[in-house]
């Protein structure tokens, strides 16, 4: 295009990609212009700096060279197989992110559906510390499971409803009195809980969700999740839509998770956040996992886009 | 962690009493919001003033024409108390007509065999079950629930029709005067209030029939059997259609193949002219089903008094729930389009 003497306008979040193929880049930040700059003159940390206002600081991904969690697996998945992918195996370990990534047909946000049995699947989830196999959606919240779909707007939150009943939806159970009461006190403080706990930016919780910004939108999405007591976490794109000062903020709640024994299973198109964060990385190709890296030997781009294409 | 977080939940609880109403009190009170939430009273006490004024000598409120509202308005109400559960999903119940009428006559004839104590349980039992019949179809062949639901309602006439070969089943007139005393229908309604509000306001069931009609893809990623609460749904709309045939067979003394004639219609205009949203969601609330009944009782009755024909009474009431439905998505569009406004200057 611009070899053609077009102009284009990108407007974007991934702010690597920008600086690489933009000429110029303009930040805004709350609403205003913060800075014009000449992309062949900065770097993506500026860019960043300038986007959230303060330092972003260095570990703003993990910042282990190693692999580590328990030995003690709790997600034991076997022959798992339909239309998008087959005889998926895999196990999951205590306090273990495991990454997916691959291609959009390589079948990773499938994958992360039929783990959660959102969507339909032969072979076996199986849930080591209860000795039981998933068999629906309700089951495996049941089962200490939590599921962050990948598209927030359509599968995760009620767009037109109220923060409160988007935070009440998965809490249901937790919120539950004698009699299937759902008291209005307790969901409220619920809520509150979670706008203060992710200092959600919103008017209060009767805020309709679709006033509210991506990254807003993600911590109530995740908090939900977060706030209850979980043993397994399946985070589909946690990322995506959202800035970058958001974006720490998640990884530094994934740290904390996972240094609280909790195991997350992240699929993602994001290449940088999965190399960044993840202990284990398992690449998929047409359906397979083709290669199973772990942190240990060391994770880098160019090999696991080989595997990809 | 679960007991962490527990105790967490107490401190935060006892700890944070100024940091809650704060919060709270920050919610500012939105005209569109508000308007969404009191139009149906409004539109009550309008319709209110209208007949007081428009009838003369205040015979709008004599005790004859109250008991007359309440007639119109009870059915209205108790068979809204269970469609609002499958309204609220964004599903809709057609067959609530003649699922009163086929319950209300097995209901009747199992009374004049085992005696008068079987007319309201079987009638209730059998709509619930044709209820669940509805729902579970739904579920398995996902089709609009209109399609189903308006099969249901030209089957169950049919067997309506079968059943009595044509005929009128009698009830004991002793039956019939307990049932269709003011004293009993009061006490039926105020339970069908009291238990249906606690169900649909407080407890999951509810809950999820809104977040149903919200986003039934959402409700499902969230752990919600989808197939589970319709067909609960529709056994809920089904057994207040029971009771309600009990209810019209009394009021009639008898069951007769025409029973319960476009009642559904009725039920419908009823609860959408009350404010709950023809698409569902969280905007449906169980008070705007008693107000919707009350209103068109009114509005019935009113007019009858200052002896406005029955076409044009229809014809009335029509453009009322036309005006209705689109003043509601006006007022609902308007109440989102402000809630993106106020997000964006606060933050």
């Amino acid at each position: 295009m611009k070899a053609m003497g077009k102009s284009v306008m990108l407007v974007t979040h991934d702010v690597e990609e920008m600086v690489q193929i933009t000429d110029t880049i303009t930040v805004m930040r709350d609403g205003r212009v913060v800075a014009e700059l000449d992309s062949l003159k900065t770097d993506a940390g500026e860019v960043k700096r300038l986007m959230v206002g303060r330092e972003i600081k260095g570990e703003y991904y993990s910042s282990d060279k190693e692999a580590k969690f328990d030995d003690e697996v709790v997600l034991k998945v076997e022959g798992l197989t339909c239309p998008n992918f087959t005889n998926v195996s895999f196990e999951l370990h205590k306090g273990e992110i495991l990454g997916f990534c691959g291609l959009s047909d390589a079948g990773i946000h499938e994958l992360a559906e039929a783990l959660f049995c959102v969507r339909k699947a032969k072979g076996d989830v199986h849930v080591v510390y209860a000795n039981e196999s998933v068999k629906s959606p309700k089951h495996a919240m049941k089962l200490k499971m939590a599921y962050v779909p990948k598209d927030r707007d359509k599968q995760a939150l009620m767009v037109n409803d109220s923060i409160e009943n988007n935070v009440a939806l998965p809490t249901v159970e937790l919120l539950k009195k004698k009699a299937g009461f759902l008291s209005p006190g307790t969901r409220r403080e619920l809520s509150l809980k979670i706008l203060k706990k992710f200092a959600v930016k919103t008017i209060g919780i009767h805020q309709i969700i679709s006033g509210l910004s991506g990254g807003n939108r993600q911590k109530i999405n995740l908090g939900r999740w977060i706030i209850q007591d979980k043993n397994v976490l399946i985070l589909d794109c946690p990322t995506r839509g959202v800035d970058v000062g958001v974006k720490s903020y998640i990884y530094a709640e994934m740290n904390w998770l996972k240094s609280s024994g909790v195991s997350i299973i992240v699929v993602s198109d994001e290449l940088s956040e999965l190399i960044g964060m993840c202990d284990t990385l398992k690449v998929m190709k047409s359906g397979e996992i083709v290669k199973t890296m772990s942190r240990t030997d060391g994770l880098s781009d160019e090999e696991i886009i080989e595997v990809m294409l | 962690m679960p007991k962490e977080n527990k105790e967490e939940n107490k401190t935060e609880t006892t700890g944070d009493r100024t940091a809650v109403p704060a919060l709270v009190k920050r919610r500012k009170i939105d005209f569109w919001d508000l308007l969404q939430r009191v139009f149906p009273f409004v539109g009550l006490i309008v319709i209110m003033i209208i007949f007081t004024v428009a009838v003369k000598d205040g015979r709008m409120w004599s005790m004859y024409s109250i008991k007359t509202v309440f007639s119109i308005a009870i059915p209205y109400c108790v068979g809204g108390a269970g469609m609002v559960f499958v309204a609220s999903q964004g599903s809709t119940d057609m067959s609530q007509g003649s699922l009163l009428a086929l319950s209300g006559t097995i209901g009747a004839m199992v009374a004049a065999a085992a005696g008068n104590w079987a007319m309201v349980p079987v009638s209730m039992g059998m709509g619930c079950l044709i209820g669940i019949f509805n729902g579970v179809m739904l579920a398995k062949f996902k089709v609009p629930s209109v399609m189903v639901t308006l099969a249901m309602l030209i089957i169950l006439r049919a067997f309506v029709t079968l059943i009595t070969n044509g005929q009128d089943i009698r009830i004991a007139s002793s039956l019939a005067d307990t049932l269709d005393s003011t004293s009993v229908k009061v006490a039926i309604l105020i339970a069908v209030i009291l238990v249906m509000g606690y169900l649909f306001e407080f407890t999951k069931c509810g809950f999820f029939s809104r977040c149903i009609g919200e986003n039934q893809t959402v409700g499902q990623f969230s752990g919600i059997s989808v197939k589970k609460y319709k067909i609960i749904a529709f056994a809920f709309s089904g057994l207040m259609a029971g009771l309600c045939g009990a209810l019209n067979v009394a009021k009639a003394g008898g069951a007769s193949p025409q029973l319960g004639n476009f009642f559904e219609l009725e039920v419908m205009t009823a609860i959408f002219v009350g404010g709950i949203p023809v698409e569902g969601g969280a905007t449906s609330k169980f008070y705007k089903v008693i107000v919707g009944a009350f209103m068109i009782a009114f509005l019935k009755q009113g007019l009858s008094l200052t002896g406005v024909e029955s076409s044009t009474q229809e014809l009335i009431q029509g453009l009322l729930l036309l005006c209705v439905v689109f003043f509601g998505l006006f007022v609902k569009g308007q109440f989102l389009r402000r809630q993106r406004l106020i997000a964006a200057t606060e933050s």
